[in-house]
């Protein structure tokens, strides 16, 4: 079944806020772990999720598999991003919609978080 | 890891002063090792040691957020605090928020002074380091300085860039769920209701806050 991944970001007005969060995407797509990687914004950036789960759709994807680039669960996540794939999953009723635990429920987090402490304490 | 495991760690953090005061003679009981840890074993030595000892204190962590209107919305932090905790390689690490949320930054800081910490790492739980982080954090720290001349605060990178970041949204992929879950969150926000009257959950199901006496939640 071909998959693809989207990764659904708040996005920034500011394109710099942005690259952090697509040089990720970038080497996800590298590391050749799924069959194709997309990019989905929330608000102020193009392409907007919609449109990018039409991206996946026309590439061929027969599963769709979301994952959310927040840190929190306040309510982009808890309400915006699953309303978003309800909208998606009655548009296509013959693609698979998956959501992913938004990337603030990886406990790797941690790891980052303390190494930008240690980077802090070396400056 | 399993959702389950980070929320089961939401009651971390001191909330009064009983609490506060049991989570200080823990700490000195057990001897934390972080490095730079005074040598103080005990209350009876902490008093015998006097001040300068608890300008050795190991450095403080506090992790900065913004903080969210949705009740329980902090609770993926509560769960990084609690590990980087359990790592022992902190002397303290705490929570604080700029908005909505509780503890607010500024008394969190307050706090660890009063404990006797005198370096404090302030790491931005942001992807970027954006308006919050560039002018809003500097102005907290600004203000908490002036309150704290004594200690040396040291602001860390935002989350920004990691080379770990790709693999662990490929784990977060594996883990995806169908559409019966996607609620899921929602749904565990309302478990640790506040009855915040801005949370957008408020007064309507799951939310267990009683309106006019009556438990809208069942």
């Amino acid at each position: 079944m071909k998959t693809a991944l989207l990764v659904m970001l708040h996005g920034s007005p500011y394109a710099a806020s942005n690259a952090p969060a697509l040089r990720v995407v970038e080497d996800l797509r590298r590391s050749g772990r799924a069959d194709a990687v997309h990019v989905g914004y929330l608000e102020c950036n193009e392409p907007s999720i919609p449109d990018a789960v039409r991206q996946c759709v026309e590439a061929g994807a027969q599963r769709v598999i979301a994952v959310p680039y927040f840190l929190h669960t306040g309510t982009h996540v808890a309400c915006d991003l699953p309303s978003l794939l309800e909208e998606a999953a009655q548009r296509w009723p013959d693609v698979e919609f998956l959501l992913a635990p938004y990337l603030g429920a990886a406990a790797e987090l941690a790891d980052i978080l303390a190494r930008r402490a240690r980077e802090a304490l070396s400056d | 890891m399993d959702e389950g495991s980070i929320f089961s760690v939401v009651e971390v953090g001191p909330s009064n002063g009983c609490e506060q005061a049991l989570f200080d003679t823990g700490e000195l009981a057990l001897g934390v090792g972080a490095e730079g840890q005074g040598k103080v074993t005990s209350n009876v030595g902490r008093k015998a040691l006097g001040e300068q000892s608890w300008e050795r204190r190991g450095p403080a962590l506090v992790l900065f957020s913004h903080g969210s209107t949705l009740c329980g919305a902090g609770r993926a932090l509560y769960g990084h605090a609690e590990r980087l905790r359990s790592t022992g390689e902190w002397a303290a690490v705490e929570v604080g928020f700029l908005n909505f949320s509780k503890p607010v930054f500024g008394d969190v800081v307050d706090d660890l002074v009063g404990r006797g910490y005198r370096t404090i790492v302030v790491v931005p739980y942001f992807l970027v380091a954006g308006k919050f982080v560039r002018e809003d954090l500097a102005e907290e720290i600004a203000r908490a300085g002036t309150r704290h001349p004594e200690v040396d605060f040291r602001v860390a990178r935002a989350v920004g860039y990691d080379p770990a970041l790709a693999e662990i949204l490929w784990e977060l992929a594996r883990r995806a769920s169908p559409p019966v879950r996607w609620r899921a969150d929602l749904l565990a926000a309302a478990e640790s209701c506040e009855g915040r009257a801005d949370c957008p959950l408020y007064g309507r199901p799951p939310c267990r806050v009683r309106l006019e006496g009556e438990d809208v939640a069942q």
